[in-house]
């Protein structure tokens, strides 16, 4: 069995089962392999692959405790350790991709299903490195950087009668893509899909739709491509991407979630969506997110520190709106083991401690807040450093829960001099403003807001909710957008009749009490929205007392 | 005020797919084992054991991998990636996985198929499909299995026939989409068909779906079932 072809080529194989692994190695040999080395887990491969370059990996999906195979693949794709040429072939104990398999970034080269044995890997591989050595130019242009030369290739390759037609259209296209030649790309996605819709290529032709600023075009194409393959995760990242594009969170925020539903193995989508949920304030959603990304994170190249600080955020919010918060022990993990996955530089001592305090005045541990935020502020005033504006923001919920005003009100206002001219920080701090102070911010809550008065005014009271409800997510202390939110469950309630959701309408106007005094603008607006709920209230006495 | 994380409630669907995941794992290892050990010589008794022993592991496997396939189907997580491949590639796959199989059980395998025809599918469930009606031919056969691939009016038809005493009559009448009923009686779930017909429905083309279909008779004079996709 053994043939020429092979004898130049190394491969390494990647299996925590001794068995499995020692027939691959076997069966490479007898397929003719000059070089055959194996690795046990994750950590082996990487370090193997730093020490040689290998033309062929074939590893299992499951690999045990430590990396999965798809990290594996991530690791060596993002580190650059294979040559363009190189292939990367997955093995899997079932036939049919399960969506776990739905990479973002990386895709393997090839699936096989186990059994495996001589003759089926010989045969597939004999397929794939025929193809691959047919495409030898392509790769070789690739491999030197040379952009324009690999697309002409990939065109006289077209231009013949080789087997590897289907990856040298999906290898162009791509190309194409990311030179920016949009024209050309869509040609080439154009001539496959008058054989089929394929949903690879009406990916390709929302890409290159969006790379033309048709953001329209790229939206529909992308729903085709869903349309015609429903678990088709590039799509769906490509809608994502394009909600960002207009700058709609909650948009992207929507996007994600359906994503995510379909494939919750993903760590960049999982850290995407607790991202933008934090952002949008939507601390359910972000929480349940953000666990997951640091738990995928352990063995990921896509880890990063502010997952993992988002995380406490984000938990810390929500501990601090409801009484049960089931994740006490993840978080507490997360700050303890900080320092060691992210190093104990300085910044990061203070951004741990921080984030610490942060979650303990959540959680109702006064001293051990007022210890960590100190600990935290001392090392900065100490080395004189200026912490990100996110950690001073920290600070400030942390005051804010503690119920310490003086400190809280003293670092908002040295703030607010300090960034009066940086957009970007006031963004962030809006959130602690009673009215937004950044020009984006501005501009959307006018949006929003007139858009749910739009809707108020339709009687499409939940519409008009669900905007005042994402508003004052965003800027909980602004009064106008909870009067607005009051006056729209009013709307609801007077078309029809629910207790409880009366009580909650009740209590939030009530706590209102303190923000409006009678001298402020808003107090006449506050009494009429008093005696609108009043009349409610009275109504509903007399139905039940009719009853 | 804080609670530890919830207890999660069982899903027994879920336990069974991950259980027969783990199974999965194991007849593969015993397949590889077998393998293995047919390299070595050994007396040809030996090797007509080792021939049922074999046969019966790849049929639990396929029985397994169906039930994988068909629980992903159901929770909507099986993914279907069709692509256009050259359809030689993908059947010659099946009979290299099954060369040995064919070999033990003396059976003569034809295999046809132009090696320029390309076709539209999911190569990884339609190879599943086609291994599982290869080996079933097997079981039914006397002594040839012939596998073929062509296209028709625009359709692309796999047949796989043997020589045997065909499919019983109450399977020819009704479309195979319904006959997922399990008999114990003949000691056949039908399985086999029924996740061939799923992976068929499953192909779509400008509004035609893929389907399969039993016959007796030609070409072998026993069973056929083809599998045509649009």
């Amino acid at each position: 069995m053994a043939e020429s072809r092979f004898a130049n080529l190394k491969a390494l194989v990647i299996d925590d089962f001794d068995n499995f692994r020692i027939s691959l190695i076997r069966m490479l040999q007898e397929i003719g392999f000059g070089r055959v080395d194996s690795a046990i887990n994750g950590r082996d491969a990487l370090r193997k692959c730093r020490a040689l370059q290998y033309d062929l990996v074939l590893c299992d999906y499951n690999l045990g405790p430590g990396k999965s195979g798809q990290q594996v693949l991530e690791d060596i794709r993002l580190s650059g350790l294979l040559h363009a040429g190189s292939l990367f072939v997955m093995v899997s104990a079932e036939s049919g991709k399960p969506i776990v398999m739905a990479a973002y970034d990386f895709e393997p080269d090839a699936y096989l299903t186990k059994p495996i044995t001589t003759k089926t890997l010989g045969q597939r591989l004999g397929t794939l490195i025929r193809q691959r050595l047919e495409m030898l130019p392509i790769y070789r242009a690739l491999e030197a950087g040379e952009i324009p030369q690999a697309i002409e290739a990939c065109r006289v390759y077209l231009s013949g009668q080789g087997r590897a037609r289907n990856q040298c259209q999906k290898l162009l296209g791509r190309l194409l893509l990311e030179s920016q030649q949009y024209e050309e790309a869509e040609a080439v996605y154009r001539s496959v899909l008058e054989g089929r819709d394929l949903d690879w290529a009406q990916v390709g032709m929302a890409i290159a739709r969006r790379g033309q600023e048709d953001w329209l075009g790229a939206m529909q194409w992308a729903e085709q491509a869903l349309k015609s393959s429903p678990l088709c995760m590039k799509a769906y990242d490509l809608q994502v991407d394009l909600h960002r594009d207009r700058k709609d969170y909650f948009a992207e925020q929507d996007a994600l979630e359906r994503a995510v539903e379909k494939s919750p193995m993903s760590i960049r989508r999982q850290q995407q969506l607790g991202d933008v949920a934090f952002y949008n304030r939507d601390m359910d959603v972000a929480v349940e997110a953000l666990r997951r990304a640091v738990r995928l994170g352990e063995e990921s190249s896509y880890d990063n520190i502010d997952t993992h600080l988002n995380f406490v955020r984000a938990s810390a919010a929500m501990m601090r709106e409801s009484s049960e918060f089931p994740y006490a022990r993840d978080v507490l993990k997360v700050l303890n083991d900080f320092e060691q996955r992210f190093g104990d530089a300085v910044m990061n001592k203070v951004a741990v401690q921080s984030a610490g305090a942060l979650f303990k005045s959540a959680a109702g541990d006064a001293p051990g807040a007022h210890s960590s935020i100190e600990s935290a502020r001392q090392i900065t005033q100490e080395q004189s450093l200026l912490p990100s504006v996110l950690i001073q923001v920290d600070w400030l919920d942390c005051y804010d829960n503690l119920d310490e005003r003086d400190a809280y009100q003293q670092l908002l206002e040295q703030m607010q001099k300090h960034y009066q001219s940086d957009q970007q920080a006031l963004e962030v701090m809006d959130r602690l403003l009673a009215n937004p102070l950044s020009e984006t911010n501005k501009r959307w809550l006018t949006e929003l807001n007139r858009e749910g008065i739009h809707h108020y005014e339709n009687r499409q009271y939940d519409k008009a909710i669900a905007c005042f409800i994402r508003l004052r997510r965003k800027f909980p202390r602004h009064i106008g957008i909870k009067l607005n939110l009051i006056q729209a469950y009013i709307g609801k309630l007077k078309r029809q009749d629910d207790a409880k959701l009366l009580e909650k309408v009740q209590a939030l106007h009530l706590s209102l009490r303190r923000d409006v005094p009678p001298e402020s603008e808003s107090f006449e607006r506050y009494c009429q929205l008093r005696d609108a709920l009043r009349v409610l209230v009275d109504e509903r006495e007399n139905d039940n007392r009719a009853r | 005020m804080i609670t530890v994380q919830d207890k999660p409630t069982l899903d027994f669907a879920f336990v069974l797919a991950a259980s027969v995941h783990d199974m999965k794992n194991s007849i593969g290892m015993l397949l590889q084992t077998l393998e293995n050990l047919s390299e070595l010589s050994v007396p040809p008794p030996v090797a007509e054991e080792m021939g049922v022993l074999g046969y019966e592991a790849a049929r639990i496997n396929s029985e397994l991998v169906q039930l994988l396939s068909l629980y992903r189907l159901q929770e909507n997580t099986l993914l279907l990636q069709v692509d256009e491949h050259y359809v030689d590639d993908v059947l010659s796959e099946q009979v290299a996985r099954n060369e040995l199989m064919f070999r033990s059980r003396s059976i003569e395998l034809t295999y046809t198929c132009d090696p320029q025809l390309l076709w539209y599918m999911d190569a990884e469930l339609v190879g599943g499909v086609v291994n599982n009606l290869l080996v079933n031919a097997a079981r039914y056969c006397r002594q040839q299995v012939a596998l073929s691939a062509s296209l028709h009016e625009g359709e692309l038809q796999i047949v796989v026939a043997d020589d045997g005493a065909g499919f019983p009559e109450n399977m020819l009448a009704e479309p195979v989409e319904t006959s997922a009923s399990v008999s114990f009686a003949t000691g056949s779930t039908y399985l086999g068909l029924y996740f061939a017909a799923q992976v068929a429905r499953l192909h779509v083309n400008q509004s035609r779906a893929g389907h399969i279909y039993l016959r007796n008779g030609p070409p072998l004079g026993g069973g056929k079932a083809v599998l045509c996709l649009p």
